[in-house]
């Protein structure tokens, strides 16, 4: 019968042998872990537009922990929505990141006064020296933010008819006096004119590509630089959110989206029933976003593998040793 | 939270931002006795401005009849109701303190109540600049609805407001006076201080508080915080819009104006000549300069005769009215503070120079920036309230920006008698 005490050790080197091999494989093994979100070379297209593609359900999500918004007012103390699954992708050209969380309603109406969208963001380090709220002016930030209105808005863009069918139908403008002024028959549309992103009539995509400097300063990037594609879909009381863009554009407000680089990342995500809107919202933490050099194989790991190659070396010899000593201390008699 | 000076407060109160404020301030006094809410200022307003798709529920300029009426429903008695809540959750009994009659930044007293800010400050923990709610989309829909019932509440459906048992004489004691909105270009606005975009400001030259519409995302806390419910969401362009205070008039941008400022088209179009509007040149502290030939200042300062509305808000507003003489006295007070029996004392009696100047309300479209009286003859000898009366028939002469004359009234206005072969020719 093998002693007691040597089913212990074997037990515990294959215990190291199997944390090392999961490690090795990209599957946390401890919630710290969760800090790093690595990005999967996709073997195929990459799913921008179908979050629930079996190629994303292919990889295991990280389960990033939200917090509520304490910082500046408006706060949300406790978070609405406790947890948000990370997964991102490349291919050769494009970077995509899936959001996934529970929500137990659709909210993509902001037609009604007293109603708030569904929306989520992903926020980029631009240099080293910015800040997890906003940003700050020492470093911006990059922001995708996907809005469940913009999302609804992309197929038709959703009016008053909509949300509300028996609103009486003015005639708002004459249609003499509306060509007169260069307007059209639903008159002056004060945010339109503006240029107000929130207003347009027809937006490239559910998600806006944002920059910002601290509190108060977020800022659309103009519509040439609007490159952010979205796709989203709820389906069981579970919204997921593709966001994507092409690798490296070289536009200085855009996250640098480097193959063998990483970058610093953090998650927002709003739940419109609850009235979520600006800082009411639910964040996380910064992460690390590691994206990959190029396709891993198993001998990309080799100075990891010779590591431990050496490790279990020692392992053994050291039990060897042992194996060969009189016992001391708290050790049994050798039988 | 910066400590700022109230003098409506008679007091420092917090607010999010330092004190910083315009060369001159836009500002209004209504005469609520002369309304009849034939709603003109609404019309003129909202064909200037809001007659576009979105804007349909939009009335920047809303005539509303109290006590039942208001627009969005029952504003007021839930923003104070909000704080009332405040108050007895912090254990404070809200009163006016009189202050002595010499402290001029104190002309009502001291109020130690807490405003909408302090109500805001003192939630454990504190998430919001301000105390305030969102109206819901009903609640914006019938301005007017509620107003012409004998009880206060929603009519049994069909019943069209009318009473099943009919009412009751000698029972009636029904009252109700026309209250006159618009945005009051607060000194310290809710709506501002609420905004975490930073896309609402106040201009340096007149104090008009503007929203931003390339800014604005559409967050509506502006519409949540302000106490007086006029910053208003736009489904159509997806921000909110307010009341501009026809910037481009007070500029002296209209044609007609001769290059002066003028006052906005719900001031110009009243027919029952309740409004006039000015502009109120500040003191680098913020407090009104003592111009007491400016009409406003005069009303507002000196007579003391129009009064803030909900001052114990806290946003400083800068629409003035003269109460209505009828109405009872402590819902008077709730609404316009302590300074209602005096200024309503002063009304029923009025100085000869406040008879004169009460004559400027719709005389010109011109912003009056001071006014002169010409002495005339005595006309009329009466009593009010046991203390002789008499009235002259003196002549006000209003001054545009430049100095020029804008207008001239008298007292007593001029009778024409048709000459006899015209007497009823038309």
């Amino acid at each position: 019968m093998i002693p007691r005490e040597r089913r212990l050790r074997a037990l515990g080197l294959l215990l190291v042998i199997l944390t090392a091999l999961l490690t090795a494989f990209g599957v946390p093994v401890t919630s710290a872990q969760g800090t790093t979100l690595r990005v999967v070379r996709s073997e195929g297209t990459l799913p921008t537009d179908d979050p629930w593609s079996s190629a994303w359900n292919a990889i295991r999500p990280v389960d990033v922990t939200l917090s509520g918004q304490a910082v500046a007012p408006p706060r949300l103390l406790l978070p609405n929505v406790p947890t948000v699954r990370a997964r991102a992708m490349i291919d050769g050209e494009r970077f995509a990141v899936l959001l996934e969380w529970t929500d137990t309603t659709i909210d993509e109406d902001v037609i009604d006064v007293s109603r708030f969208a569904d929306q989520a963001a992903v926020q980029f380090a631009l240099g080293s020296g910015t800040s997890v709220c906003m940003g700050q002016q020492a470093g911006a930030l990059n922001i995708w933010h996907w809005k469940a209105d913009w999302a609804a808005d992309l197929a038709a863009r959703k009016d008053i008819e909509q949300r509300f069918p028996n609103a009486p139908q003015d005639e708002h403008l004459p249609p003499d006096l509306a060509e007169g002024a260069g307007l059209g028959p639903d008159g002056f549309l004060t945010g339109r004119a503006a240029g107000n992103p929130r207003s347009a009539l027809v937006r490239p995509s559910s998600v806006e590509d944002l920059v910002a400097a601290g509190f108060g300063t977020l800022t659309s990037e103009p519509l040439e630089r609007q490159d952010v594609a979205g796709a989203s879909a709820y389906r069981d009381g579970i919204w997921r959110v593709v966001m994507s863009r092409r690798l490296d554009n070289a536009d200085p407000n855009d996250a640098p989206l480097a193959v063998g680089s990483a970058i610093v990342v953090a998650f927002a995500v709003w739940d419109g029933a609850k009235g979520d809107r600006n800082g009411t919202k639910s964040v996380s933490a910064w992460l690390s976003l590691v994206i990959p050099g190029r396709e891993m194989s198993l001998l990309d790991h080799w100075p990891f593998l010779a590591m431990m190659l050496v490790v279990l070396a020692l392992g053994a010899w050291l039990l060897w040793i042992g194996s060969r000593q009189p016992a001391v201390g708290l050790g049994g008699p050798p039988s | 939270m910066a400590d700022v000076r109230n003098w409506q407060l008679g007091r420092t109160m917090s607010y999010p931002y330092p004190e910083s404020h315009p060369d001159r301030q836009f500002a209004f006094v209504f005469n609520i006795n002369r309304c009849i809410a034939c709603q003109t200022c609404s019309m003129a307003c909202k064909s200037t401005w809001t007659f576009s798709k979105g804007q349909e529920l939009m009335w920047w300029n809303n005539v509303e009849t109290k006590p039942y009426g208001g627009y969005p429903r029952h504003w007021d008695v839930k923003v104070l109701e909000l704080l009332d809540e405040a108050n007895s959750t912090a254990g404070v009994e809200p009163s006016w303190q009189p202050t002595t009659a010499a402290d001029r930044e104190a002309p009502y007293g001291s109020y130690d109540g807490m405003t909408i800010f302090e109500a805001a400050a003192a939630e454990t923990p504190p998430v919001r600049q301000a105390v305030g709610y969102q109206p819901a989309p009903d609640e914006w829909s019938a301005p007017n609805i509620f107003e012409d019932v004998p009880h206060p509440g929603r009519p049994a459906p069909g019943s069209l407001g009318l009473e099943q048992d009919g009412a009751q004489l000698p029972e009636h004691v029904a009252w109700f006076f026309y209250l006159q909105r618009l945005c009051n270009h607060c000194t310290y606005p809710a709506c501002l201080a609420a905004c975490p975009r930073k896309a609402i400001y106040k201009r340096p030259e007149d104090g008009i508080v503007l929203i931003d519409q390339a800014r604005c995302r559409g967050y509506r806390k502006c519409v949540e915080a302000c106490p007086y419910k006029k910053s208003m969401y736009r489904p159509t362009t997806r921000v909110s819009e307010k009341c501009v205070a026809c910037y481009p008039r007070i500029e002296g941008r209209d044609p007609l104006s001769d290059g002066m400022p003028m006052e906005t088209r719900c001031m110009s179009a009243c027919p029952g000549k309740i409004r006039l509007q000015g502009l109120v040149a500040l003191d680098a502290d913020g407090s009104w300069a003592d111009d007491p030939q400016n009409p406003i200042v005069f009303m507002v300062r000196h007579e003391k005769v129009a009064l803030p509305l909900y001052p114990q808000f806290g946003t400083e507003p800068n629409g003035f009215y003269i109460p209505p003489r009828w109405a009872p006295r402590d819902y008077l007070v709730q609404m316009f503070g302590p300074g209602v029996d005096e200024a309503l004392a002063r009304y029923r009696a009025p100085s000869r120079e406040l008879l004169a100047v009460l004559q400027l309300f719709r005389a010109t479209q011109k912003i009056i920036f001071r006014f002169e009286i010409e002495e005339g003859p005595k006309v009329f000898e009466t009593e009010i309230d046991g203390k002789p009366w008499s009235m002259y028939d003196d002549t006000v002469i209003g001054f545009d920006q430049q100095g020029r004359e804008a207008v001239r009234v008298r007292v007593e206005e001029p009778i024409y008698q048709r000459p006899a072969p015209r007497v009823n020719s038309i």
